[in-house]
């Protein structure tokens, strides 16, 4: 049994009803900040009442609150939580009988629903019940035997770890010392506690100090009303004395079997907060892992932000132990994360992506695993989803390149297109360049528009006739696709090549009106291209130039290009030096495009001019065409 | 020592160990034979325990559950004691607590009404399912009616019928029986095109997620006929259900249990069919009877009487004419335990006073004593206050003059705030709001309405006392002033006052009657209890009074009726045997002037003929 769906309606950012689903083992929330995936969790917590931070109550900002609407308006008439807890056993279906789906027996519903009213006490009217109908009793056993366990985001974990009432540990212990104790049976560390406590009382220092008090007490109030005293060392009771222990830790593990000695063990302040971290959710995990399954039917652990103060290596070994252990302890993990090093390196399954709805203020939640990705596309793109790739899952637009140079220029040509934009016509507009509008430049390494842009397209593309809805991260994608052909051609704008690069024409076809997507395409290569475009050539053979040591014909011909002016040149003449150019580039193409962008940068009023594709990819991924 | 002594002494001691924690000793001796038996019966048998009033049932079904619990293992399936009323409950659930202690608190079991438990775990789940209602906000609740409401919105559920006594008929006033024919006030003189428009109308009042008790029965029934799978389910909860008072079991509840039977679950049923007097309900005890055998049920008895004196117990054997032979309490308080007093016209309204002196001369409490008689009308004469009233003036009315009463007890006030709920709610808001939260409606905290009730009480003081010669047009003017002044300053709005003036009418033809007089005491007043036989049942008083009625009129309510009741009016007799076998010490049966003939038959049932006074 796991918590497989959660709707959420009214909720702080969620005005109309917002769906996401779960899966059974480990579900990753990925997105910009502000889409919601905090909601989430506390939405759950909420719902679940998990209450270690606080927070347990509802507080009028809870309520959704139109962003038209001022800050300390009302705010929504109520909200709405429900969720669906799936693939029950037929003991829990049993037990959840009055929670379950009439239609279908292995599912149950829960629900809340809360009143934008306060009472007198400044509470919230609420109403939770299980299955379909609120009427009737509600049975609070089975929403304790779904148990939720929520660790925060920049959590303070050593104080968390520390000796005091509830604590983490005490709740551990605790846990684990009512087993198979009988009903009114003393536990062996209570009994142990207690023998040395007599033995304590036996101290003279003790024993006189004892006296003083009783004397103190008789001689103030007299025998009438005098009271009995007695020290007593102070915690007997087993709850009490687990609240007392502390963990410590030692940076080393003990080799040769040998334990490390008791003495060398530090206060965890002393510690690395990223490893503190570690150490308190092993505590919970381990907590939960403790849990009676025969009393417990859902066990669901909520993370915000687990790479907080972990180093990438740490981040990547601490998801893999949770996705590990959900698999096999059966605890349901729920992790929100900035991280691309997560986001890269767990199951593409356990993806969802939110982002916020171009439409409407409500954000989207995408499920990779929907996104239509064919056995070969997923294989190829968890293989190829690494960190810097992985950014695209937190952009708001996306720029796929298939290669280096573009990567490395892109950026450049983001804020001239953008300058030459806000000149126009986008005043106040402070955005300058292409991060300014969350737009991520992925390099893919190739070619591989088909597997990445599936990703966004919500339909196959791979599939014919496209026909068949899947689900997409609802944000803009350009790719910027070059023509490549026949190394010798020359195409210009008035005459391009005739080779129509298969690969292009077939997936712009499909691509023609989608909402989201469009592939770009240039005439041969990036830097043909470039140079063909109003004055280029003057700076490319500049930076050429530059790339060559030696004084020959090569860096003759690269300064003459520098000191012409190409505003006015033919595209015959143009295609005859930009051929010449590319032919001489092509064995440092990586260094002339890091040249070319640092002449970009350093000069800004330099004269330079973005080919029409790359400008029209730049303006659609930033949702400025 | 004996085999049965024996064998007593086992039983014992095998109970004491496993309820160690929370019995006493006396407490367990005190158990006869057959109740020890029946605690010991195993859970996985079918049985039906037939007891006789006084045999401590209750008693013995709280030990049962207390003995079950306390060996029971699961934390998420559990057993399921259920019977008829909230008081019976509260009692099993008592004598349970405080037997097995914490583990009768365990959520897994259940012990309720047995119309909760099918509302709890079918009907609210499920029924949407069955009459295809949509829900309101995603919550698919269905609302019950009662079979009286009167509420303004049931007007678009109604049927005009010809050749019917009413003509017009509303979809909570009958209802579909599990096998889809129509019952209710529905009779067989409709003719067939009339009853298709009655289903049509039921299905449409059912469509829209609103459900009398009838229906409730008959949709659970459903749930588990059309999903087979929901019984299986609930047999795995609840693999053991027992139900206490099983004379009371409907037809329709017997097929419900008959189907629960099939999927699994093992029934026993606790209960007395001489006490069956539901009919009105369409209970038949034989129905129960035939299910029983039928089933194959072990049959178990409980024949001593723990309640009333051997003289009480035997006027209740003679009642009904039962040859077995029903052993009572040995002590005698009373030197007259069983006494007959005849009453006439003049001196009828004196009865309670003269009962209330009676049992003060026996020193007996007061508290402890009760009248009781069939029907309302009886009653009304005795105990105006608690007549019943459903116009929204005559509520109001009500309302005042409870709430007013010098010696105003708790029910006073509640009566007081629940008739003044209803009133406003009738014309406000339609009649909605639930009939336990005095009609507070959907918007309010219930709180806040209770108060805005008493304030509107304490408010009208120039609406009470009703002045002697004050008639009810007169006064309903005098209320439609008042009204019309708070009508803004009702908690939530509600229709507006253009919409409901001319609802606030006097009581039909009564006019002209004074109000005081329809408020007013018949005799001296008396601070007994008085009510109605169908309420005391199951309850025990030190002493009681059954009043007949003066003439056959009453269904049930006389004495003729009860001695001989006509052929199919066998619950007549119930009637008197339910209400004989309630009194500790002391039973009183009055009636009016007797011939020599029906005087020596009540002598023959053992009651002494005494003066009133």
């Amino acid at each position: 049994m796991y918590l497989s769906t959660l709707r959420i309606r009214g909720y702080r950012l969620f005005r109309d009803s917002f769906e996401i689903g779960f899966e059974k083992g480990l579900t990753v929330l990925v997105g910009e900040n502000g889409t919601g995936k905090s909601a989430i969790v506390d939405a759950l917590r909420l719902l679940l009442l998990e209450d270690e931070y606080g927070r347990g109550g509802v507080s009028s900002s809870d309520f959704h609150r139109p962003i038209d609407q001022p800050a300390a308006s009302r705010g929504g008439d109520r909200l709405e939580l429900h969720c669906v807890l799936d693939d029950l056993d037929e003991r829990a279906q049993a037990a959840y009988l009055p929670w379950l789906d009439i239609k279908n027996t292995r599912r149950a519903f829960l629900n809340l629903a809360v009143e934008n009213r306060e009472d007198q006490r400044g509470r919230f009217k609420r109403r939770i019940w299980g299955g379909e109908s609120a009427t009737g009793l509600f049975e609070w056993e089975l929403l304790n035997a779904i148990v939720c366990a929520y660790l925060p985001p920049l959590r303070d974990a050593n104080s968390r770890l520390g000796a005091y009432r509830g604590s983490r540990l005490a709740r551990l212990l605790r846990s684990l010392g009512q087993r198979g104790l009988g009903e009114g049976e003393q536990h062996p560390l209570e009994t142990q506690v207690n023998v040395f406590n007599r033995e304590l009382l036996g101290d003279e220092t003790i024993q006189r100090a004892n006296k003083f008090v009783r004397d103190n007490m008789i001689n103030a109030l007299g025998t009438v009303l005098g009271q009995d005293a007695m020290i007593q060392f102070s915690e007997v009771k087993f709850e009490r004395i687990v609240e007392r222990l502390k963990l410590l830790f030692y940076p080393h593990l003990p080799q040769n079997g040998q334990g490390t000695a008791p003495a060398l063990f530090r206060e965890l302040d002393e510690n690395s907060l990223g490893y503190n971290n570690v150490m308190y959710l092993a505590t919970v995990l381990a907590e939960l892992e403790d849990l009676d399954s025969s009393e417990v039917f859902v066990k669901i652990v909520l993370i915000e932000e687990p790479e907080a103060h972990l180093h990438p290596q740490l981040q990547v070994k601490l998801l893999g132990y949770l996705q590990n252990k959900a698999k096999l302890t059966g605890i349901q993990g729920i992790v929100t994360t900035h991280s691309p090093t997560i986001a890269a390196s767990v199951a593409l399954e356990s993806i969802k992506v939110l982002t916020r709805s171009i439409d409407t203020d409500n954000p989207v939640v995408s499920s990779i695993k929907d996104c239509g990705l064919s056995a070969g596309t997923k294989f190829f793109i968890a293989r190829w989803l690494d960190i810097t790739k992985s950014t695209l899952l937190f952009a708001r637009g996306v720029i796929l390149v298939e290669g280096i140079t573009e990567a490395l220029l892109m950026s450049e040509f983001g804020r001239i297109v953008i300058g030459e934009g806000r000149g126009v016509g986008h005043n106040g507009d402070r955005s300058e360049s292409l991060e300014d509008y969350g737009v991520s430049v992925i390099n893919m390494g190739g070619g591989y528009f088909k597997h990445f842009m599936q990703l966004f397209a919500g339909h196959s593309l791979s599939d014919q006739s496209g026909s068949t809805r899947c689900d997409k991260i609802p944000v803009r994608c350009a790719g910027i696709i070059d023509c490549d052909p026949r190394k010798d051609s020359r195409p210009t704008a008035s005459s391009p090549c005739d080779c129509g690069n298969p690969q292009y024409s077939l997936l712009a076809r499909k691509l023609e009106n989608h909402p989201n997507c469009r592939l770009f395409c240039n005439l041969k290569t990036l830097e043909y291209d470039l140079a063909m475009e109003g004055n280029n050539l003057q700076l490319m053979g500049k930076v050429l130039s530059r790339t060559v040591s030696t004084d020959g014909p090569i860096k003759r011909r690269a300064l003459d290009l520098a000191c012409s002016a190409w505003g006015d040149a033919s595209e015959e003449a143009k295609s005859e030096e930009a051929s010449w150019l590319l032919d001489h580039i092509s064995r440092t193409k990586g260094e002339f495009a890091q040249l070319l962008a640092q002449e970009l940068s350093e000069d800004h009023t330099v004269d330079f001019s973005v080919p029409g594709y790359l400008r029209q990819a730049i303006l659609w991924a930033a949702g400025l065409s | 020592m004996n085999k049965r002594q024996r064998k007593r002494l086992q039983l014992l001691h095998k109970l004491g160990e496993r309820l160690s924690s929370g019995v006493a000793d006396e407490d367990l001796h005190r158990l006869s034979f057959e109740q020890l038996q029946y605690v010991n019966h195993r859970l996985g048998m079918p049985c039906y325990v037939e007891a006789c009033p006084g045999s401590g049932k209750t008693e013995v079904v709280g030990m049962k559950a207390a003995y079950e619990f306390a060996g029971w293992q699961d934390r998420f399936a559990g057993i399921a004691i259920l019977t008829f009323t909230r008081n019976a409950c509260a009692q099993i659930r008592g004598r349970a607590a405080q037997y097995a202690g914490g583990v009768a608190a365990r959520h897994s079991h259940f012990i309720g009404t047995i119309d909760s438990w099918l509302h709890n775990y079918l009907l609210q789940p499920f029924a949407h399912a069955i009459v295809g209602y949509a829900g309101k906000d995603g919550d698919m609740s269905v609302k019950v009616i009662e079979n009286q409401s009167k509420a303004g919105f049931l007007k678009s559920y109604e049927v005009r019928v010809r050749g019917a006594p009413r003509r017009r008929i509303c979809a909570n006033e009958y209802y579909k029986r599990h096998d889809g024919e129509l019952e209710g006030i529905i009779r067989t003189s409709i003719v067939s095109f009339d009853k298709v428009r009655l289903r049509s109308t039921k299905d449409s009042f059912l469509r829209d997620g609103f459900v009398t008790y009838q229906d409730a029965e008959s949709i659970c029934y459903e749930v588990l006929r059309q999903y087979p799978r929901i019984g299986q389910l609930l047999a795995q909860r609840f693999p053991y259900i027992i139900v206490d008072e099983c004379q009371d079991l409907s037809d329709c509840q017997l097929h419900v249990f008959c189907e629960l039977m099939n999927a699994g679950i093992v029934l026993q049923f606790v209960g007395d069919l001489n006490q069956a007097i539901y009919e009105f309900r369409k209970v038949d005890p034989q129905r129960v009877a035939k299910f029983v055998d039928e089933q194959g049920f072990q049959r178990k008895t409980l024949t001593r009487n723990y309640r009333s004196n051997q003289a009480i117990v035997d006027v209740c054997t003679g009642l009904m004419r039962s040859s077995q032979r029903i052993q009572g309490r040995e002590v005698a308080e009373c030197d007259t335990p069983c006494i007959l007093w005849q009453y006439a016209d003049e001196t009828f309204g004196c009865l309670p006073k003269c009962f209330e002196n009676l049992v003060a001369r026996l020193g007996l409490d007061s508290r402890e004593c009760c009248i009781v008689a069939r029907g309302t009308i009886l009653l009304d004469r005795l105990h105006p206050q608690k007549k019943k009233r459903t116009m929204p003036v005559e509520l109001f009315a009500a309302a005042l003059n409870c709430w007013h009463l010098r010696s105003r007890s708790t029910i006073d006030i509640d009566v007081a705030l629940h008739s003044l709920g209803k009133s406003l709610s009738l014309l406000a808001y339609s009649g909605r709001g639930h009939h336990q939260k005095q009609y507070c409606p959907d918007d309010v905290d219930p709180v806040r309405w209770r108060i805005f009730l008493a304030e509107v009480l304490d408010k009208t003081v120039d609406l009470y006392p009703f002045a002697d010669d004050l008639s009810w047009s007169q006064w309903t003017k005098e209320l439609k002033g008042y009204l019309e002044g708070m009508w803004s300053s009702l908690p939530v709005k509600g229709k507006g006052w253009g919409q409901i003036k001319n609802r606030i009418r006097a009581p039909s033809n009564r006019g002209k009657i004074g109000v005081a007089q329809d408020f007013c005491i018949v005799g001296p007043a008396s601070s007994l209890r008085i009510t109605t036989i169908h309420d005391v049942k199951g309850e025990t008083f030190d002493a009681l009074l059954l009043i007949s009625a003066k003439n056959k009129q009453s269904r049930g309510g006389h004495f003729e009726q009860w001695l001989h009741p006509q052929p199919g009016k066998e619950e007549y007799r119930r009637f008197a045997y339910v209400a004989c076998s309630r009194p500790q010490h002391l039973l009183v049966i009055a009636t009016p002037r007797l011939s020599e003939e029906q005087l020596q038959e009540f002598k023959k049932l053992g009651l002494e003929p005494q003066d009133m006074s």
